[in-house]
C-alpha cells in the first residue's frame, strides 16, 4: 500500500538537485574522455572508478539507512559469478548476463535483508560478514567446480566491446546508478530511510515500515553491488575468483566502505569524489610507492584505514558531508 | 463503543513491574489527562499503546481492531500517534520534513507538497515557523517539545498521546501549546495528555486518571479526583495547587 | 568401517577441537568483557590476538625466548597497546554512533593488520608459527594418539587463567566494580565506582587474555597478519551463541564453535571448517535475531 503510493508522492526536485546532477554527469564524462585520451592504462583506471562507483553506492544506501554490511562483498561476487556462469556455462549473451546475472545479488539481497531488518546496528555487520566465508566455501568447493571452477577461478571471453566503448558503458552505468540512488533520495522514501537511520522506534511510529523498507533497500542495494561486480569481470578482468568473496581478508567488502565514508557516506556525489580521490590513489600506491606490489596494497589500506578513522572521528559526514552541511546551514541562516 | 480499550496489561522490565494490570478506556472525542508521580508507568502505558513494547499479558482494541501484537507503523496508520516525553526528533532531516514526513506516513494520504504545506501551518501553530529550515541538534529543549506536538499532531490520528508537552514551557509558550491542543482536540480529535502535575490539564479535561506503581490509583472529573483521599495521600505532603 | 568413524581420528579431531575451544574461550572472554562492560563492539580484538603472537615469535625467534616465557612481553606490550588504541580511538569512537563506532575498530583492525604485512610479508612471506623445543614430544593415547606437551600446556594454561579471571570476577573488588559496571552503568556512576578507570582495567585485562590467546594460538597453529579479521568473528560467533558477558555462556559457546570447526575442517576441508562458525552464527541471528539484548 504504502509502495504504491510513492508515485503520486514525488517531491518536486529542488534545483539544486539538477544541478548536482548536471554536475555529476559532467565529471563522469570528464573521467571517461581524458583518461580514454590519454591511454589505454588511464582508461583501466577510470573503469575501476566506474565500477567501484556503483559498488560504493550499494554500500552507501545501506549504511544511511542505518544498516553496515561488511560482507558487500557477498553480492558483488555473486554478480560476478553469475555473469560468469550464464556465460561460461549457459552460453548466455553477454549482454543479457550482464544485467539478468546480478538479479541472483538482488535475490541474495532480498533474502539478507528479510534477516537483517530484525537486526540491530552491528549485528547487521556480523551477519552479512558471516555470509562470506559460506559464499567463499560453495566457489571452491569440488561440488560446484564444474561451474566455477574451484579455486583456479574462472577464465571469460572477451565482452563484445572495443575498450573504449566497455569505458563508455561503465560510465553510463555509473551514471544510472547514481540516478537511481537520486530518485530513492527525493522520494517519500529517501526521507522515510533517513528517519529509519536516525530513530526506528520514533520512525515506527509515526508510521514508517521500517522491516519492510530496509529488506526492499537490502534488495536495491544487492542488485547494484552485483552488477558492479558483473561490470568489473565482465569489461575489466575476464576473470572470476574467489577472493572477489572478500575472505578470508575483508578487502573486497572493505573499499566500499573506505571510498563512501572519507567522500562522505549520505551524499552521492561525495561517494564519487572519494571513489575517484581514492580508487587511483589505492592503484598508484601500490604500484609505485612500493618495490612489491602486493605490500604496496596494504601500505595503500594502513592509509587509508588511518584516513578512515580520522574522518569518523573529526568529520563523520566525510569530505563532502561536512563541506555540505556547512554550506546549507549558512544558506539556510542567510534565507531567514 | 470506546476508541481505545485497554484491559488488564502488564508489562515488565526484568524483575519490575512497570504496568500491573491496567484497564482504561477512551471514549471518541475525550480529553482524558493522566497524572502519576515519577516511575508511576505513564510513559510505559503510552509506549504500550503505541507498540514500542508489547505487554506481557491483555488486551489493547483500537477503533474496533484488536492491535496488542500489532507492530507499531500499523497503530499509527490506524490513526494513533504521540509525543515522546524525551524528544526523539530525527536529526538528519530540518524541523520542517521532520514533520512533514509524519503528515506523509500518517494516516492520512496527502501529497509531499500538501505534506509540507500543513507542517509549515503546524509549525506556526505552535510558534516554530522561523526554525523550519533548522536541523533539530541546533533546537532548545522547549523548541523540540513544540517540534514533537507539532510531528503527533501532522500524523492525522484519531488518537494523540502528548507525554508531558507542557514540561519546561512557561508563559506564551505555554498558552499557545495549550491553546493548539485544545484547537486541536476541539476540532474532533481524541487525546489523552500525561502531565506530572494536574493544575496544567485541570481546567483542560473532563476526566482524570491518576496512576501510582504501574496501578490505576483513581479516577473521574478534576475536582473528584483533586479531593480524593488515596490521591491526596500518595502526593503526601503536598499541597493541593502543587498536584 | 567407515574412516570417519576410526576411533583414532575421532580422538585427535576432538583434541584439536578442544585446543580450539580452549583458545577461543580466551579470546572470547576478553571480548565479551570489553562489550559488556564498555558497550564496545572491538573489530579490532583479534588482530591484538595476532600481534602478540608476532612479538612472542620475535621473542622465540629472534631472542631465544622459551614461547611459554615470550607469553609474558607479549601481554606486556598487547596490554600498553590495547591502551593507546582505547585512548585514541574506541573511547572516543563510543560517543559517536553506533555506525561509526564499528567503522572506526575496522579502520584500526585494517591499519594493525596491514601494518603488520608491510613488516611481516617481505620477510616471512607465508604464515609462520612459535617454534617450541617440546614440538614432537608428549603423551602417546590409546590409537597412536600423540597428544604433545604443547596441545597440553596451551589447554592447561588457558584453563588456568579462566579460573584466575573467575577468581578476579567474583571475588575480588576491582572484579566486582566491573561486574556492576557492566550490569547497571548508572548505578554503579552512582554508588562512587570510577568507571573511567575500570573502563582502562577493562581494557588492558581483555588486551592482555588477547596476547595471551594468540601466542598459545602461534604455538598450534600457523599465523599470518590476516588472521586476526577471522579470529575476532570466531570470537563475535562465540559471543553472540554464549550470550554477552556471561562466561559459562562463553565456554559452551567455545566448546560448540572449537569442536563444531575441528570436525568439519577434518571430514569437509579446512575452508568449510572456518566457514561452519559463520553458518551458525547466522543460524543463530536468523531464529534469536534480538540477540542478547531484547528478550530480557
Ligand atoms: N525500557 C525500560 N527498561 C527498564 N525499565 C523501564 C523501562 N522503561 C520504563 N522502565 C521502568 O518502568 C517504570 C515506569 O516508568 P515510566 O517511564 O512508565 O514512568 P512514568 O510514569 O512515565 O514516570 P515519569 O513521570 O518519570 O515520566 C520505572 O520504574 C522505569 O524505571
Ligand atoms: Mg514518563
Amino acid at each position: 500500500m504504502s509502495m504504491s503510493a510513492g508515485a503520486g508522492k514525488r517531491l518536486k526536485l529542488p534545483g539544486s538537485t539538477y544541478i548536482k546532477a548536471i554536475a555529476v554527469a559532467v565529471a563522469l564524462a570528464i573521467i571517461t574522455a581524458v583518461s580514454r585520451m590519454w591511454g589505454s592504462y588511464p582508461t583501466l583506471i577510470a573503469m575501476t572508478i566506474m565500477v567501484f562507483y556503483v559498488y560504493s553506492l550499494s554500500w552507501s544506501l545501506l549504511a544511511n539507512t542505518g544498516m553496515v554490511s561488511l560482507g558487500q562483498a557477498l553480492f558483488f561476487a555473486l554478480g560476478a559469478y553469475a555473469y560468469g556462469i550464464f556465460v561460461v556455462s549457459y552460453g548466455v549473451n553477454p549482454w543479457l548476463a550482464l544485467f539478468a546475472g546480478p538479479a541472483v545479488g538482488a535475490l541474495a539481497g532480498l533474502a539478507v535483508g528479510f534477516v537483517s531488518s530484525k537486526l540491530r546496528d552491528w549485528y547487521i555487520g556480523i551477519f552479512t560478514f558471516a555470509l562470506t566465508p559460506a559464499g567463499y566455501a560453495l566457489a571452491v568447493s569440488s561440488q560446484l567446480s564444474p561451474w566455477t571452477a574451484g579455486a583456479v577461478g574462472l577464465t571469460l571471453p572477451a565482452f563484445p566491446l572495443s575498450l573504449g566503448a566497455r569505458l563508455a558503458l561503465s560510465s553510463a552505468l555509473a551514471f544510472a546508478a547514481y540516478l537511481v540512488i537520486l530518485l530513492i533520495k527525493n522520494r517519500r522514501i529517501g526521507f522515510a530511510l533517513s528517519a529509519i537511520n536516525d530513530d526506528e522506534t520514533a520512525a515506527g511510529t509515526i508510521g514508517i515500515n521500517s522491516r519492510l523498507y530496509k529488506t526492499m533497500i537490502f534488495g536495491i542495494s544487492g542488485y547494484m553491488a552485483a552488477l558492479a561486480g558483473a561490470m568489473f569481470v565482465a569489461l575489466y578482468t575476464s576473470y572470476v575468483a574467489p577472493d572477489y568473496f572478500g575472505y578470508p581478508d575483508l578487502e573486497y567488502s572493505v573499499w566500499p566502505v573506505f571510498y563512501s565514508m572519507i567522500g562522505g557516506m549520505g551524499y552521492p556525489e561525495g561517494v564519487l569524489i572519494g571513489t575517484v580521490l581514492l580508487d587511483p590513489l589505492q592503484n598508484w600506491i601500490r604500484s609505485s610507492l612500493s618495490s612489491t606490489s602486493v605490500v604496496g596494497g596494504n601500505l595503500a589500506l594502513v592509509i587509508f584505514g588511518l584516513l578512515l578513522i580520522v574522518v569518523l572521528l573529526r568529520a563523520p559526514k566525510g569530505i563532502y558531508g561536512s563541506v555540505a552541511r556547512y554550506m546549507e546551514t549558512r544558506r539556510a541562516r542567510q534565507a531567514r | 463503543m470506546s476508541l481505545l480499550e485497554v484491559s488488564g496489561v502488564t508489562k515488565r522490565f526484568g524483575g519490575l513491574i512497570a504496568l500491573n494490570g491496567v484497564d482504561l478506556a477512551v471514549g471518541r472525542g475525550e480529553l482524558v489527562g493522566v497524572i502519576g508521580p515519577n516511575g508511576a508507568g505513564k510513559t510505559t502505558l503510552v509506549n504500550v499503546v503505541t507498540g514500542v513494547y508489547y505487554p506481557e499479558s491483555g488486551r489493547i482494541i483500537f477503533d474496533g481492531h484488536d492491535i496488542t501484537k500489532t507492530p507499531p507503523h500499523r497503530r499509527a496508520r490506524l490513526g494513533i500517534s504521540r509525543t515522546y516525553q524525551v524528544p526523539r526528533p530525527f536529526n538528519n532531516l530540518n524541523v520542517l520534513d521532520n514533520v512533514a514526513l509524519a503528515a506523509m506516513y500518517g494516516s492520512r494520504r496527502i501529497s509531499v507538497r500538501g505534506a509540507r504545506e500543513l507542517a509549515m501551518d503546524l509549525l506556526g501553530r505552535v510558534r516554530l515557523a522561523e526554525r523550519a529550515q533548522d536541523y533539530p541538534e541546533s533546537l532548545s529543549v522547549v523548541e523540540l517539545r513544540k517540534l514533537e506536538l507539532a510531528r503527533a499532531l501532522a500524523q492525522g490520528s484519531k488518537l494523540v498521546f502528548l507525554d508531558e508537552v507542557s514540561a519546561g514551557l512557561v508563559g506564551d509558550d505555554l498558552r499557545e501549546v495549550l491553546s493548539v491542543v485544545k484547537d486541536i482536540h476541539e476540532g474532533g480529535v481524541t487525546m489523552v495528555m500525561i502531565e506530572h502535575v494536574m493544575k496544567v490539564i485541570f481546567n483542560l479535561t473532563e476526566r482524570i486518571i491518576v496512576m501510582m506503581n504501574g496501578q490505576k490509583l483513581a479516577e473521574g472529573k478534576p475536582s473528584e479526583v483533586a479531593s480524593d483521599a488515596r490521591v491526596v495521600e500518595s502526593y503526601l505532603g503536598r499541597r493541593w495547587s502543587e498536584i | 568401517m567407515a574412516a570417519f568413524l576410526i576411533p583414532s581420528y575421532l580422538l585427535s579431531t576432538a583434541l584439536y577441537g578442544l585446543l580450539f575451544t580452549s583458545i577461543y574461550l580466551l579470546l572470547a572472554t576478553g571480548l565479551t568483557l570489553i562489550f559488556g562492560t564498555l558497550k564496545l563492539v572491538n573489530f579490532a580484538h583479534g588482530d591484538l590476538m595476532v600481534l602478540g603472537a608476532f612479538i612472542a615469535f620475535l621473542f622465540v625467534t629472534l631472542e631465544g625466548w622459551s614461547p611459554y616465557l615470550a607469553m609474558i612481553p607479549a601481554v606486556l606490550v598487547i596490554a600498553g597497546f590495547g591502551v593507546l588504541i582505547y585512548r585514541f580511538t574506541l573511547k572516543p569512537a563510543a560517543r559517536t554512533s553506533p555506525v561509526n563506532m564499528i567503522l572506526i575498530t575496522i579502520g584500526v583492525s585494517y591499519v594493525l593488520e596491514n601494518g603488520l604485512a608491510y613488516y611481516f610479508l617481505p620477510v616471512y612471506r607465508t604464515g609462520v608459527e612459535i617454534p617450541s623445543p617440546l614440538r614432537g614430544t608428549g603423551i602417546l593415547l590409546p590409537g597412536k594418539v600423540l597428544l604433545t606437551y604443547d596441545d597440553l600446556s596451551i589447554i592447561l594454561i588457558s584453563w588456568a587463567i579462566m579460573v584466575a579471571l573467575y577468581y578476579w570476577l567474583f571475588r575480588t573488588n576491582q572484579g566486582i566494580a566491573i561486574r556492576a559496571l557492566s550490569q547497571n552503568p548508572v548505578g554503579a556512576s552512582i554508588s562512587g565506582i570510577d568507571a573511567s578507570r575500570l573502563g582502562y582495567l577493562t581494557f588492558i585485562v581483555g588486551s592482555a587474555l588477547a596476547a595471551i590467546a594468540g601466542t598459545l594460538y602461534g604455538i598450534a597453529f600457523t599465523f599470518d597478519p590476516f588472521t586476526g579479521i577471522l579470529l575476532t568473528l570466531m570470537a563475535f560467533a562465540v559471543m553472540i551463541l554464549g550470550g554477552v558477558g556471561s562466561i559459562p555462556g562463553t565456554m559452551v559457546g567455545s566448546a560448540i564453535i572449537g569442536f563444531a570447526e575441528s570436525f568439519i575442517s577434518y571430514y569437509m576441508g579446512e575452508t568449510w571448517g572456518e566457514a561452519i562458525a559463520f553458518i551458525i552464527l547466522a543460524l543463530i541471528l536468523l531464529v534469536r535475531p534480538s540477540g542478547i539484548f531484547r528478550g530480557g
